[in-house]
């Protein structure tokens, strides 16, 4: 864990994990970006769309066996929606992600290699699709692997389930880059027979792949919960 | 507005200071953009479309533009189960918060989904179907071959294809995690492995394939306090389990084991039995016989048991009838029994056909020890004929006899094939209403309509 000074009002700002890079301060919600020695405020947050989730940073749970606890969330929207990312460190000291979309949820950790060259090949055709920006929405079948297809990702059959453009409606806590209102990614789920999640997200040419599991809300086994009224 | 909060740093900020309090997770009112009225959000964060409550309009609430989808001005109609209330299903409380009521292609017939709700569990469908109703969630994992396989493997179960068509929804009020337009269409497949159902929906934007589970009527009056009358049942729902589900394969395991006793003590009974013979004569009988009683010689029953009387005679195309009579030496108790031996053979269009046999058997159970004559008195074909007949009887003792065998087998399967016969019937009336009915009910109920 490592403590620095907000740039803009002085409380204190923490970074539990050596992973994250960016962080909102508590207090102002100055956006920080932590460099090699210092921190950066590169603009202010403004507060995050309400809902009704029972997590919130400081909530911990359990994944595969392995305690987690959430230290930052992303709230993602989409033009029928929106779904929060929450970034998860785990015991382990890896991060991972718990996607918490319409009621259920995947957790889910990055992956390096995760394609064959053939399936490398077809995600091409998203990329560039999504680097054009010529349309608003998104010509899936100009593009990659068309809805309901399936592609091989670390060996699993996994199908496309949904394509969709979306933009970051805002973050809170730490995360492994910087999440200001705005940013925008293509973002890819693909699910397999069983219960496999994995989500492709493309910016800025270049793309991260995340795979894991749709997990039951039971199985995680979390504690200090958000306080919902009337739940 | 963001910048204004840049500028406005709190004052006194320490390390040791806690945090601002988080805000807690709550229910959101909005104004509906076309009557005023208040609009209650349950699902705030996942809602997209909402409908007014006091107008019946359909507003999207994606974002703050709250955009009049679909205009109406009218009450909401009444439903069994009202928005906003809760009861208990598998353990988890739901809260009824979307109501959606679709028709099939021919507008005819229709059915309640209501939309539950729970923010850690998230949600739910509860559908009614003529008086059947179904638990239902979506599944995230892909199922391979839903909507275009004849049958489906999942979770190591069958699910046969049931019913393909159209749903249309005709009627919404609540609110809902996607955009609900009245007169949508969604292609829908049903498949089924009774109690569960897995169900694919696609339409335009999406596919989605859910699990349901066949509820009772009581458990959902129960788990919801309904007041009003339940729908009433009809017919037999696609996924509803037959009445004897749970204990069809036990019954029919139960049998199986009785009858495998029964042919232990059958074998057993064979492999110990004396089986001796007691008495064996060949004996001609003469024309002038014909009205005198034949007595034969006075034989031993060394131990009480049965006795079977064998008689057989070489005819062809003719008869003999016998009227016996087993009598005690000493006590003159008598066992009287009738035999007729007839056996007829010939030869018609190029075929050789027999009818009868030349030999014919009576048991008689429960003879007690004893010496023991045979008295008969015989009448037959060749008799009459003047001719002679000869006979050949031979009596046995403690024979291995079958009848209560083959009683107590009849006994073991009746009830067994009863309510096979029933669930036969059940499942025909099931599949009575599928697209897809296998083999076995679909021929059947070809003949039945050809008979009709």
């Amino acid at each position: 864990m490592k403590k620095y000074n907000c740039p803009s009002c002085g409380a204190e700002v923490t970074f539990q994990s050596s992973l994250s890079v960016y962080a909102v301060c508590l207090y102002c919600r100055s956006m920080i970006v932590r460099h090699d020695v210092d921190v950066e405020s590169i603009g202010t947050m403004a507060s995050l769309p309400d809902d009704m989730s029972p997590l919130q940073i400081g909530t911990e749970g359990f994944y595969q066996g392995r305690s987690f606890s959430i230290i930052g969330r992303m709230k993602i929207g989409w033009e029928d929606g929106a779904w929060n990312e929450w970034f998860l460190y785990m015991g382990d000291g890896e991060k991972a992600w718990l996607a918490e979309a319409q009621g259920s949820y995947a957790i889910s950790r990055e992956i390096e290699q995760p394609a064959t060259r053939d399936t490398e090949r077809a995600l091409g055709g998203w990329i560039a699709a999504f680097e054009s920006k010529e349309t608003k929405g998104f010509d899936d079948t100009a593009a990659g692997p068309e809805l309901g297809s399936s592609i091989m990702i670390e060996n699993q059959q996994l199908r496309v389930v949904d394509i969709r453009r979306t933009i970051c409606l805002g973050s809170e806590g730490e995360l492994p880059f910087a999440a200001p209102r705005g940013r925008e990614t293509l973002s890819v789920d693909l699910s397999g027979s069983n219960g496999e999640f994995c989500c492709i997200e493309i910016m800025d040419g270049k793309k991260r792949t995340y795979l894991g599991n749709y997990v039951e809300w039971d199985e995680m086994r979390c504690q200090n919960l958000r306080t919902l009224e009337g739940w | 507005m963001d910048e204004s909060m840049h500028d406005k740093q709190p004052p006194s900020v320490t390390a040791a200071s806690p945090p601002p309090e988080k805000p807690k997770g709550k229910p959101k009112t909005l104004k509906c953009p076309a009557c005023a009225g208040t609009i209650t959000v349950k699902a705030v964060g996942i809602t997209i479309n909402a409908v007014c409550s006091s107008c019946s309009s359909v507003i999207d609430i994606t974002n703050e533009n709250y955009q009049i989808i679909e205009k109406a001005n009218q009450n909401t109609r009444k439903t069994l189960l009202d928005i906003g209330c809760r009861g208990r299903l598998s353990g988890v409380e739901w809260e009824v918060i979307g109501y959606i009521e679709k028709t099939d292609a021919s507008g005819k017939y229709n059915w309640d989904e209501y939309l539950l709700y729970n923010p850690y569990y998230g949600f739910r469908f509860l559908v009614q179907d003529s008086g059947h109703w179904n638990f239902v969630k979506v599944l995230r994992q892909d199922v391979p071959g839903a909507g275009i396989s004849s049958e489906i493997l999942f979770e190591g179960q069958k699910f046969a294809r049931f019913l393909t068509g159209e749903a249309i929804v005709s009627y919404v009020k609540g609110e809902f995690y996607w955009r609900v337009k009245k007169g949508e269409r969604t292609f829908v497949a049903d498949y089924i492995a009774p109690p569960r159902m897995l169900s694919f929906e696609k339409n335009d934007q999406e596919i989605s394939v859910s699990l349901g589970e066949y509820i009772e009527n009581d458990v959902v009056v129960d788990a919801f306090a309904v007041k009003g009358k339940m729908p009433y049942k009809t017919g037999v729902a696609p996924n509803q389990p037959a009445p004897d589900q749970a204990w069809f394969g036990k019954l029919w395991r139960v049998a199986a084991t009785a009858f495998a006793i029964v042919l232990a003590v059958q074998f057993t009974t064979c492999a110990i039995a004396d089986n001796t013979e007691v008495y064996h004569e060949q004996i001609e009988v003469s024309p002038q016989q014909k009205d005198q009683t034949i007595t034969t010689a006075s034989f031993n029953i060394p131990k009480a048991g049965n006795v079977l009387i064998q008689s057989s005679s070489p005819i062809q195309n003719d008869w003999v009838e016998l009227d016996m009579s087993l009598v005690n030496d000493r006590t003159n108790e008598q066992y009287e029994l009738k035999q007729a031996i007839e056996y007829y053979q010939g030869h018609d269009g190029g075929e050789d056909w027999t009818e009868g046999s030349t030999s014919a058997n009576t048991y008689i159970s429960r003879v007690p020890a004893g010496s023991y004559r045979l008295l008969m008195d015989m009448d037959a074909g060749a008799l009459m004929r003047n001719s002679p007949v000869f006979l050949s009887l031979t009596i046995m003792r403690d024979v291995p006899a079958w009848s209560n065998f083959w009683l107590a087998t009849v006994s073991i399967f009746i009830y067994p094939l009863y309510t096979l016969l029933k669930r036969w019937r059940f499942e025909k009336t099931r599949w009575s209403e599928s697209d897809f009915p296998p083999a076995i009910y679909r021929i059947l109920e070809q003949e039945e309509e050809d008979a009709s």
